[in-house]
């Protein structure tokens, strides 16, 4: 009996201990707080954060899912506490006779706990909610298309990560990444290193560019409209992939990540040196396809005479001669390489040369332009190399020193431009042997 | 020994239980009580503190201005509402829908039949495969979504709303509104089965938007959309009623009626336009001068313009369509209008004229008058309400639209 006693006391103690145990929750999270309580606590983070921006926040914004139809747009943020927002941009969407303009819109904004954290513009923004409206994206307030979805946008982004710099969210609609860096100079500076970065990478004949690995070469044959379009080849290309991308003032950033031979890139940099732009980890460079540009540009760059070898400056100097042996006032003034402004222009060497005090003869001759390799290329000039009519005006001795130029030109160079992307010199030297010349936008 | 095991036992047991009890005694509660409803602290605090006052302590209706995604309907790509026009609409619903409702039926009508919710949205619901926009929903008696604020006329001091100001409130947003109220009060009690009845073999819900008014009305329907359904139907009938202008009312009566009505439908049709409180003598009213016109269509098939047995006003004649001719060479028009006759007074003019028919397949204004006689009975038997009343005190308020504005309208900005 005193067994059975002692059998149970004993049992009704390990049952005890075991529940006291169960109940005292001893046991490690992963997580030290409810989902719940969690969320709660990301909200006041953000929402300090989001506040805690002296400058505000630049907003990377895009619109869509899928393949790009639309750039990425610098936008402004500068949040309160009592939950109003200011948005500001000088897109191309702004409304109300504001596109391209700068402006700055008020609204308010609210942290929603949804099943994450989603920050949410939730009145209407001039600013913002063009991007949402259910319109065509070409629509003006005047001519609105109803087309029932607009550019994709999205109003309500869900939080993915945050710290103190750097916030990055997704549409919660149409999946767009969106990212807010904190601003480091004031909106409109920002809009003013942006727009120069802008116009140092991209321009009216820049906008194809070399994508180079150590070992791999691709093909960028679109930037300047904030789409980045990666191909295999610059002409005819058989594939394009378009990323919506965001200029910055050191360079432009995609809207995701992409690879290239195993090298992840998503933001590109100019370097130190300014010679090109690279990505995150240095091992992707771009540069213009300066080189093509120049070889299919009919902009004259002009020969600065200083720069040529002993051999093209003599010929040189004979082409001059027989321009004083054609009529003693006449002389050389400059040669250069492009396309010649006459009724029936060629493109190819082009001459300038003094007939009066006031007046100055401008004439050419085709030669033809290639690039064999990156940084190279090839001049050729046929014997028999048409000229245009003002060329053609001269006699014998000046056009048979025009010929003797142009053949003496012909061969292949390396070419160093003072820029890879919008070059305004050009260093040549001959592959086969000591000739150089320098090319320069403008020269006297 | 083992009575110390015992004692073991037994103290372990008690210990666990109290910790199982536990033993706080809260003083207060975890939760800061002294914090007021409207947070003072929030850049919008004025008008969450009017919306206080106005909607949540005398109806606990909460007016959603910030767009909620998770509650609205993801069928349709949708911007969030200005801010101003918000409150601007807020004040509108309070004038023309609670107080003209409030003094007709009561304090108590409604608190206890009115809407929840209201969410405002900033752009229509657009349809691209069907071309249609959503302008509001009611959602089981609880919500009504408005739709479109953002194309409201913006109020600020000086400001005032014109005539044709007031009719596109009236179109977009408190005909909308009636529309969506009276599902909710047709959810709550059900209208007569004999309703629809009336035109049951023409309603459509998948192409209702292709057809035009003239159509509309000489099949005896109020509106296109009323046509989609019953149910669209009444409450349609019943908005028309409360909001829709006298010169819409008079085209749809003359429309409905050009093509023939029935013995008695004139005397009806006076009595509805008294109810209506259209005024049959005002000078320079369009109805009291107006042409109607014959309508034919081309046919691509023999190059002539057949006859559609339509009489169409100019409002009709206006919409210029044009389509492929029978070469496929050129477009032509779609309709040809030949001059049918001019009236120079819709009561000793018009009427007079409209042939008396014993058709059985003739609609138009009679199916009209039935639709109108059941709607109108439903409500004031089932609510006490007359639909003619809600309509006057409507107009009456409208007409002092820009005093209220001035005189009780604060349009609070974000600054």
């Amino acid at each position: 009996m005193k067994n059975i006693r002692y059998y149970i006391a004993m049992g009704v103690a390990l049952a005890t201990i075991s529940l006291v145990g169960c109940s005292r929750f001893q046991e490690e999270d992963l997580f030290d707080e409810s989902a719940a309580l969690r969320i709660e606590h990301n909200a006041d983070k953000l929402q300090n954060i989001l506040v805690n921006a002296p400058y505000g926040w630049v907003m990377q914004y895009y619109v869509g899912r899928g393949v790009s139809v639309f750039e990425g747009f610098n936008l402004f943020a500068r949040f309160e506490k009592d939950g109003k927002v200011t948005l500001a941009g000088n897109h191309r969407f702004l409304r109300n006779g504001n596109a391209g303009k700068y402006t700055e819109y008020n609204s308010l904004y609210e942290l929603i706990r949804e099943d994450g954290l989603v920050l949410a513009f939730n009145t209407w923004n001039d600013v913002l909610t063009p991007f949402v409206d259910p319109v065509a994206h070409w629509a003006a307030p005047d001519n609105l298309v109803k087309d029932g979805e607009g550019m994709q946008g999205d109003q309500n982004l869900v939080v993915l990560t945050m710290s103190e710099n750097e916030l990055l969210f997704r549409g919660e609609r149409y999946d767009a990444l969106i990212r807010m860096v904190k601003a480091d100079r004031d909106w409109q500076t920002y809009i003013n290193d942006t727009q120069a970065m802008k116009n140092r990478i991209t321009g009216e004949d820049i906008n194809s560019y070399y994508i180079t690995t150590e070992n791999e070469t691709m093909y960028c044959v679109g930037l300047r409209d904030g789409r980045y379009r990666i191909s295999d080849r610059i002409k005819n290309p058989l594939k394009v992939d378009s990323l919506s991308c965001c200029f910055t003032p050191t360079g432009f950033r995609n809207e995701r990540p992409d690879t290239i031979i195993g090298h992840v890139f998503q933001e590109f940099k100019m370097n130190e040196e300014g010679t090109a732009l690279v990505n995150e980890d240095g091992t992707v460079r771009i540069i213009a396809t300066w080189d093509t540009t120049l070889a299919e540009s009919t902009q004259i760059m002009w020969i600065d005479a200083e720069s040529l070898s002993e051999d093209l400056k003599a010929l040189y100097d004979q082409l001059n001669a027989a321009l004083a042996q054609e009529n003693k006032s006449y002389s050389l003034i400059r040669l250069g390489i492009g396309r010649t402004t006459n009724a029936n222009n060629v493109t190819g060497l082009v001459m300038e040369w003094k007939i009066s005090r006031t007046k100055r003869g401008h004439g050419g001759m085709e030669l033809g332009r290639s690039v064999p390799a990156l940084g190279q290329m090839t001049i050729t000039c046929a014997p028999d190399a048409i000229l245009d009519n003002e060329m053609k005006k001269h006699p014998d001795v000046v056009i048979s020193a025009v010929r003797a130029f142009g053949a003496a030109l012909a061969g292949t160079y390396q070419m160093t431009p003072n820029s890879n992307f919008v070059p305004t010199e050009v260093k040549f030297q001959s592959l086969a042997g000591a000739k150089t010349f320098s090319l320069k936008s403008e020269i006297y | 020994m083992k009575k110390i095991l015992y004692i073991i036992g037994i103290v372990a047991t008690v210990a666990a239980f109290s910790s199982c009890r536990g033993g706080d005694s809260f003083t207060e509660s975890v939760f800061d009580t002294e914090v007021p409803v409207v947070d003072p602290t929030k850049a919008t605090y004025p008008f969450d503190q009017w919306l206080y006052d106005n909607f949540v302590v005398p109806y606990n209706v909460d007016v959603k201005y910030r767009f909620d995604l998770s509650a609205s309907d993801m069928n349709f790509q949708l911007t969030p509402a200005d801010y101003n026009r918000s409150q601007l609409l807020a004040h509108f619903i309070r004038y023309l829908f609670y107080d003209v409702y409030t003094k007709f039926a009561g304090d108590d009508f409604m608190k206890k039949y009115g809407p929840r919710i209201f969410h405002f949205i900033g752009s229509s619901g657009y349809s691209p495969t069907t071309g249609t926009e959503v302008l509001g929903t009611a959602s089981g008696g609880v919500k009504i979504t408005l739709y479109n604020v953002n194309e409201m006329k913006p109020y600020s001091d000086g400001v005032t709303y014109a005539g044709d100001d007031v009719s596109v409130l009236n179109e977009r947003y408190f005909h909308t509104m009636h529309h969506e109220f009276s599902h909710i009060l047709h959810q709550t009690k059900s209208y007569p089965v004999t309703f629809g009845q009336v035109t049951s073999g023409s309603y459509d819900p998948i192409n209702w938007q292709d057809r035009d008014s003239v159509w509309t009305h000489q099949n005896g329907y109020v509106t296109h959309y009323a046509s989609s359904a019953t149910y669209e139907d009444f409450v349609e009938t019943l908005s028309c009623i409360i909001t829709d202008t006298k010169h819409r009312w008079m085209n749809r009566i003359i429309n409905a009626a050009s093509m023939g009505v029935r013995q008695g439908d004139k005397e009806d049709i006076l009595v509805l336009i008294d109810s209506l409180g259209i005024d049959l003598d005002a000078p320079k009213s369009h109805w009291n001068n107006f042409t109607l016109y014959e309508e034919s269509e081309y046919n691509d098939q023999t190059d002539e313009y057949d006859p559609t047995n339509r009489y169409v006003l100019e409002d009709h004649r206006l919409l210029d369509n044009e389509v492929v001719n029978k070469a496929a060479d050129a477009y032509v028009k779609q309709y040809r209008y030949k001059e049918l006759r001019h009236f120079n007074s819709f009561k000793d003019d018009f009427l007079p004229w409209v042939k008396i028919s014993a058709d059985e397949d003739l609609t138009g204004i009679n199916s009209l008058l039935k639709k109108l006689d059941i709607a109108t009975k439903w409500y004031t038997e089932n609510w006490g309400l007359y639909a003619f009343t809600l309509r006057r005190e409507v107009e009456k308020r409208q007409s002092n639209i820009n005093d209220y504005l001035q005189n009780e309208v604060t349009i609070y900005e974000l600054k």
